[in-house]
């Protein structure tokens, strides 16, 4: 059942925005831990409403820190646990808020590493498996998609994904490639994915469901290897899958992955935003098109020389991937959930590319991206990383106060001259002070943020890099010296 | 023609280039030239680079058209008549860390520039350039990490070398959250934000009036 206004179809995207951020800061639905919890979170998401709206001065300067893996570490975990262990990682970040006092709720990452191995997932290398237990996941960057492939990608994209992507990025997905093309007329059987009963990942919530599915799950593959032939083909038609008994046997192991994963994914941004963390970032949010095509399918690489040999079919992938990228975010929000769309830029970065192709490659799709979000009522939260000095005045073509620019190695004087008057700016302290620097150092540079980009409000406290390595004293000191310097008055 | 082929790559004319480098060589073109010209276009290209005239993609095509240019053009090459090699580097993506793609453009600009890169690749341990510097007589070492994790590895790397008895050797560090905290924490002799940069360094540590 939406919360949205029952009107909402009626309404103009101005005031879709407003609604959203009414129910966001009013935690409609949230089942606060205390009453001072619900205060608190009320408090919190006002101060960054005003901050980001631009219309007047909030407060005091908000600041959300973006932790990756500090939460694990500052528990004395491995690293692993984000993929293996996911209560304890969601303990840890549930902790680590209590602890650090943040004004935003920040993201879990976590992953369903059991899943991965069962597909034997090449797109990622991660702790507790092939990386040490350490470590942060890593992404393995390749050419997914041929050079010469992006006119199948364009003509049957979902055929191209099935048929040659999963495979490639996943070998026990192998059996895929034999998958057989949709016969003209015949409906796709419907597996439940668009369930009218819930929410698949409360379901998995409820103990009695996850034991049960894990004694289904665990006869089930072994049972694939019992099936006789002829069942095992029935089955396979009936939806539409190769009769492949190890492709089942995958299935059913990754989905059993998803049984541990899933409820730990879902509850605990629900668990965070009780305590009265209002939730920003999201775990889900939207990409350029441009950075969809770099990451996943062509690779570095392959995405920047592809300007030069077939700019037009970078062009044209890309303004095919706008209406996806903005429907990959609208929905209908739960409970504290974030009218923010979490944006991470990569390739166009200041060195990445010049401004004249970023204005020909990246920018228009992007644009078209952060418009149509806006018209929904959401709000663009864009992660530039590396620099944008070189991008500002670009990316100053935008209504006003409606975004917030996130940024990493930008030169935040610049960046607040250029955009100050347009959005809401976020950043900057880096990983490495944190990791190797001292509290007055910290304080020393979040004073300096408070005094250039602090004036006249629209300025959030924040990170430059998503935070693993990093002394907690220091990550004290950035919290408090913003909630000590960062009034108004 | 050296001229048009130099032309061809700095302007990024991927299949002219090819084209006239195996016409320099039907016109009986001397190998060496032709890879002098290919070099000449880079020394262009870095510079411009420098001075943020142009970017990655630039330095990954050139990369490319230098790369099938030497194909077609190394079995000509007569014995003995390689160019001289400026000094031997080891390069590697620290203890932890998989990323290659900017390593690779370092360590590719470095060659290009006539040093000689032994490449150890990723998530390479302390002991793996220990091992290395003692093999090749390399005095220099490239680290690059994009994580903070490699603070340490870094560090461990530097306190191997010096362990082993290499004290001669220079360490520069590169890669996305280095900087001069991490250079200072690390032990590293220099750190660079580019490409351009750990030439420079390589340079001056080898040809300078300090030179090793």
């Amino acid at each position: 059942m939406s919360m949205l206004p029952g009107n909402w179809s009626e309404l103009s995207p101005d005031e879709k925005m407003a609604a959203r951020l009414d129910l966001w800061v009013s935690g409609a639905g949230v089942e606060f831990v205390s009453p001072e919890a619900e205060a608190q979170y009320k408090e919190r998401a006002t101060l960054l409403r005003d901050t980001f709206e631009l219309k007047k001065v909030p407060a005091r300067v908000p600041i959300m820190f973006s932790a990756q893996l500090f939460p694990v570490y500052h528990a004395g975990l491995p690293a692993s646990v984000i993929m293996y262990e996911h209560e304890k990682a969601a303990e840890a970040y549930l902790n680590y808020h209590l602890e650090f006092k943040p004004d935003a709720a920040c993201p879990l990452i976590v992953m369903p590493g059991a899943t991965f191995e069962a597909l034997d997932f090449k797109l990622f290398r991660w702790p507790g498996y092939n990386l040490p237990n350490e470590v942060m996941y890593q992404v393995v960057e390749d050419e997914y998609m041929k050079a010469d492939e992006y006119p199948e990608f364009m003509a049957d994209t979902m055929g191209f994904l099935i048929r040659k992507y999963l495979p490639r990025v996943a070998g026990a997905l192998e059996p895929l490639r034999n998958m057989p093309p949709r016969l003209p007329g015949k409906k796709k059987k419907d597996t439940g994915s668009k369930s009218s009963r819930g929410d698949p990942g409360k379901m998995l919530s409820s103990p009695v469901v996850r034991g049960l599915l894990k004694t289904l799950l665990s006869a089930g593959k072994g049972a694939v290897s019992l099936l006789p032939t002829f069942m095992l083909n029935g089955i396979a038609q009936r939806f539409s899958i190769p009769p492949d008994r190890e492709l089942l046997k995958t299935g059913l192991a990754a989905v059993r992955g998803l049984v541990d994963y899933l409820p730990a994914f879902t509850g605990i941004a629900a668990r965070v935003v009780a305590a009265g963390y209002p939730q920003i970032v999201a775990t889900t949010g939207s990409a350029a098109p441009f950075d969809v095509l770099g990451d996943y399918l062509r690779g570095m690489r392959g995405i920047l020389t592809d300007m030069y040999r077939r700019p037009d079919d970078v062009i044209a992938a890309c303004e095919m991937l706008v209406p996806a990228m903005i429907k990959i975010a609208t929905g209908a929000p739960g409970p504290g959930g974030t009218p923010f769309v979490f944006i991470p830029l990569h390739k166009g970065a200041d060195r990445f590319m010049s401004t004249a192709q970023y204005e020909k490659f990246y920018w228009p799709t992007l644009k078209k991206v952060m418009l149509g979000l806006v018209e929904e009522g959401l709000v663009p939260l864009l992660f530039a990383e590396g620099s944008y000095n070189n991008r500002l005045e670009i990316i100053a073509d935008f209504p006003k106060g409606k975004c917030v620019w996130r940024f990493d190695q930008t030169d935040m004087r610049g960046a607040k001259e250029v955009l100050g008057d347009v959005a809401c700016i976020m950043g900057n302290v880096s990983a490495s002070m944190l990791a190797i620097g001292s509290p007055d150092d910290v304080k020393a540079y979040c004073k300096e943020l408070i005094d250039v980009c602090g004036e006249g409000g629209g300025f959030i406290m924040g990170t430059g890099a998503e935070i693993d390595e990093g002394k907690a004293e220091n990550i004290r000191a950035m919290i408090d010296f913003t909630k000590e310097y960062g009034g108004y008055d | 023609m050296s001229q048009e082929l130099i032309n061809a790559i700095t302007e990024m004319r991927e299949d002219e280039a090819l084209e006239i480098a195996k016409q320099m060589l039907d016109d009986d073109t001397d190998a060496m030239a032709i890879l002098d010209a290919c070099g000449e276009a880079m020394n262009v290209i870095g510079k411009r680079f420098e001075k943020g005239e142009c970017f990655i993609p630039e330095l990954m095509l050139a990369g490319d058209m230098l790369g099938q240019i030497a194909e077609v053009v190394k079995p000509h090459i007569k014995q003995g008549s390689g160019p001289k090699k400026l000094g031997k580097i080891v390069f590697g993506t620290v203890e932890g860390d998989i990323h290659d793609i900017a390593k690779d453009i370092v360590v590719f600009m470095l060659d290009v520039n006539g040093f000689e890169v032994t490449d150890l690749g990723v998530d390479v341990p302390p002991a793996r350039f220990v091992e290395a510097v003692k093999k090749t007589g390399a005095k220099i070492v490239g680290l690059s990490g994009f994580l903070t994790l490699t603070y340490d590895p870094m560090k461990a790397t530097v306190a191997a070398l010096k362990e082993a008895g290499l004290d001669d050797v220079k360490v520069m560090i590169g890669g996305g959250q280095i900087d001069e905290y991490v250079r200072q924490y690390s032990g590293a002799d220099a750190w660079g934000r580019d490409a351009m940069a750990a030439v420079s360094l390589a340079k001056q540590w080898l040809l300078g009036p300090k030179g090793l």
